[in-house]
């Protein structure tokens, strides 16, 4: 899937990056490019609202990213948003069907980053000052026919809301773990924005804590053989509901491993990512690159 | 055709059949091997049992490298006995290599016996696998099935457990010289050839495909669209110092909730189709709660699902 790698000089550059990479034919291949449907740079906080096209190419698909910032708190972050449509005359935070906004941690210096869309979800990966912000925007890939889950729309971030949260803040975590924190939420069938868990993160076996298993149960995974196998993380909660799982985003152990190392499997490259500046066996995706 | 069913006399012919429709699928009988690839099994039929164990290679008609350990199909099982006739439904797959049979006796009960070689993940030998619903064992301790976690199939406080019953389930045996019901050859963190099993606590020589299932198969089916997600079986090895690996998974299988289907239904998904069988009895409980168990032949909810080829 097309990927970019790269460094932004800030959050407003970062934003400039995500925009031109997303809707570039060439970048994402033609058919695949998102549209934009609102792109507002006049004031202190960009707007931008995006429509994918969906893998179908028939879809709509609504996403929106708006920075916010603060000098004064030294803070200057994304506040990222799905919706179910688009409304010219409201605004970004009123847009139809919203899923409430949901903030990402970032400042106004050099970003390093990885864009890796296709046309039915963006993700960012921004390095800022080491601690590792990631965000998922669109659709993810459901355990049900179109038919039956039309509009499977996820948002994954780092902070439950948009506060006032500089990125040093230590007690966030990326919205894929656990699952059920505020961090991420998808629609359901019902216009319903749920925070659902997230699979292997809960099983007794692996993230034992949470479920305050015995000391024989509190394991970690770790390579098979050199190898690192990845899981998909599975959207579920006990209702019962197994909503689907995110595309191209995958559990990892943390086991040897380092943020921003490669792994080729299947032929695929997986970017190995960090839970902000965690570095514990269950704080780590791989995000499938090609 | 890699699929078919009929109607079973007894464990010899039972036997019988199984040579025959692997040998009409590629498979090579010799003496009383049955091969194919890396895939050894020997088959032995009792008026009590049909017994299956595995090994690593053949030499004139016989095993080598046999595993200690051994599974069985048996008459004398938990709950109702196997009468004959019975329908029986053979399985055989590719890449990997899988053979599936599973026994459909007195309407509601089955059993199962299987040998084949796992989707490997990572650089480590071995990956030939065996068992079946029973393994040597006798009856007497086997009791209410439990499932909380996904950790074993037979335990309950201060009961003793025996078998395994469940397809790549975690048993807990932990008798001495006790086997699990399901055996592969693995060399992490061991020697060549060696064999590990399903049963016992988390020692290192143990594995299974039930504890990544947690959360997973027992909170199922959706009530969304009221479907039942089929579970890639990921197989959890326990590792030295509070470690564990996900090591491949079977191929042509999954875990499933059957809460709305019945033994032999088909799942049809797109170009696919799956037949699902319960692990032993199907029984309204969804073993979501520790507390809450079946009787000792039943296994809730959960089952199995094996890539269909047939009409």
């Amino acid at each position: 899937m097309p990927h970019e790698i790269g460094t932004a000089s800030g959050h407003y550059d970062l934003l400039a990056k995500i925009k031109a990479f997303v809707t570039s034919t060439v970048e994402m291949g033609a058919g695949n490019e998102w549209s934009i449907e609102r792109d507002d740079t006049t004031g202190d906080d960009h707007e931008l609202i995006l429509n994918g096209p969906g893998l179908t190419g028939l879809e709509e698909i609504f996403v929106g990213i708006k920075t916010y910032q603060s000098v004064d708190d030294d803070y200057f972050n994304f506040k990222v948003m799905g919706a179910t449509g688009y409304s010219l005359g409201d605004s970004f935070e009123a847009q139809p069907g919203s899923s409430g906004m949901k903030g990402v941690p970032l400042w106004d210096a050099t970003i390093p980053y990885w864009i890796i869309a296709n046309a039915q979800r963006i993700i960012v990966v921004a390095n800022v000052e080491t601690i590792y912000q990631t965000f998922y925007i669109g659709k993810m890939v459901p355990y049900a026919s179109p038919n039956q889950y039309p509009y499977p729309l996820a948002i994954v971030s780092m902070l439950t809301s948009a506060p006032a949260t500089r990125y040093s803040d230590t007690s966030y975590n990326f919205g894929f773990k656990n699952g059920d924190t505020g961090a991420f939420v998808i629609r359901d069938n019902a216009g319903t924005w749920l925070s659902p868990k997230t699979w292997p993160w809960k099983n007794a076996w692996i993230g034992a804590a949470y479920y305050t298993a015995t000391a024989s149960e509190e394991e970690n995974l770790r390579d098979t053989g050199g190898v690192y196998p990845v899981l998909p993380i599975v959207i579920w909660e006990t209702t019962p509901n197994h909503y689907g799982e995110f595309d191209g985003v995958y559990y990892v152990s943390g086991f040897s491993l380092a943020v921003e190392d490669t792994m080729t499997i299947g032929g695929d490259t997986y970017l190995v990512v960090r839970n902000a500046a965690r570095t514990g066996f269950q704080d780590y995706i791989a995000i499938k690159l090609d | 055709m890699p699929y078919d069913i009929g109607a079973t006399t007894g464990y010899a012919d039972l036997k019988s059949r199984i040579h025959t429709f692997l040998q009409d699928n590629g498979w090579t009988l010799s003496g009383t091997v049955i091969y194919k690839g890396n895939v050894f099994a020997q088959l032995t039929d009792n008026t009590a049992y049909l017994q299956l164990v595995g090994g690593q290679g053949e030499s004139g008609g016989a095993l080598t490298d046999t595993c200690p350990a051994i599974s069985r199909i048996r008459t004398d099982a938990w709950g109702t006995d196997v009468t004959f006739p019975c329908t029986y439904h053979f399985f055989v797959h590719t890449s990997p290599d899988v053979f599936m049979c599973v026994i459909n006796h007195n309407t509601l009960n089955v059993q199962w016996m299987t040998f084949g070689e796992v989707n490997k993940y990572g650089a480590w030998n071995g990956g030939q696998y065996f068992g079946a619903s029973y393994n040597s064992g006798s009856l007497h301790n086997v009791w209410q099935f439990s499932n909380w976690r996904c950790r074993f199939y037979n335990t309950q406080a201060g009961q003793n457990t025996n078998c395994g019953i469940g397809y790549f389930w975690a048993s807990t045996d932990t008798s001495s010289g006790g086997y699990g019901n399901m055996q592969m050859v693995c060399d992490l963190d061991g020697s060549a050839g060696d064999w590990i099993d399903n049963h016992g606590t988390l020692s290192t020589r143990n594995f299974n495909g039930s504890y990544l299932a947690n959360n997973l198969v027992p909170y199922s089916p959706n009530t969304f669209n009221s479907q039942a997600v089929l579970v890639p079986i990921h197989l959890y090895h326990n590792r030295p110092s509070d470690f564990s690996s996900v090591i491949g998974e079977p191929g042509h299988t999954r875990y499933v909730n059957i809460k709305h289907y019945n033994a032999a239904d088909i799942i049809t998904l797109g170009a696919e189709k799956w037949m699902v069988f319960p692990h032993h009895k199907k029984s309204a409980n969804s073993l979501t709660d520790p507390a809450v168990y079946p009787s000792g032949s039943e296994t809730g909810y959960l089952g199995f699902a094996v890539r269909y080829d047939g009409p």
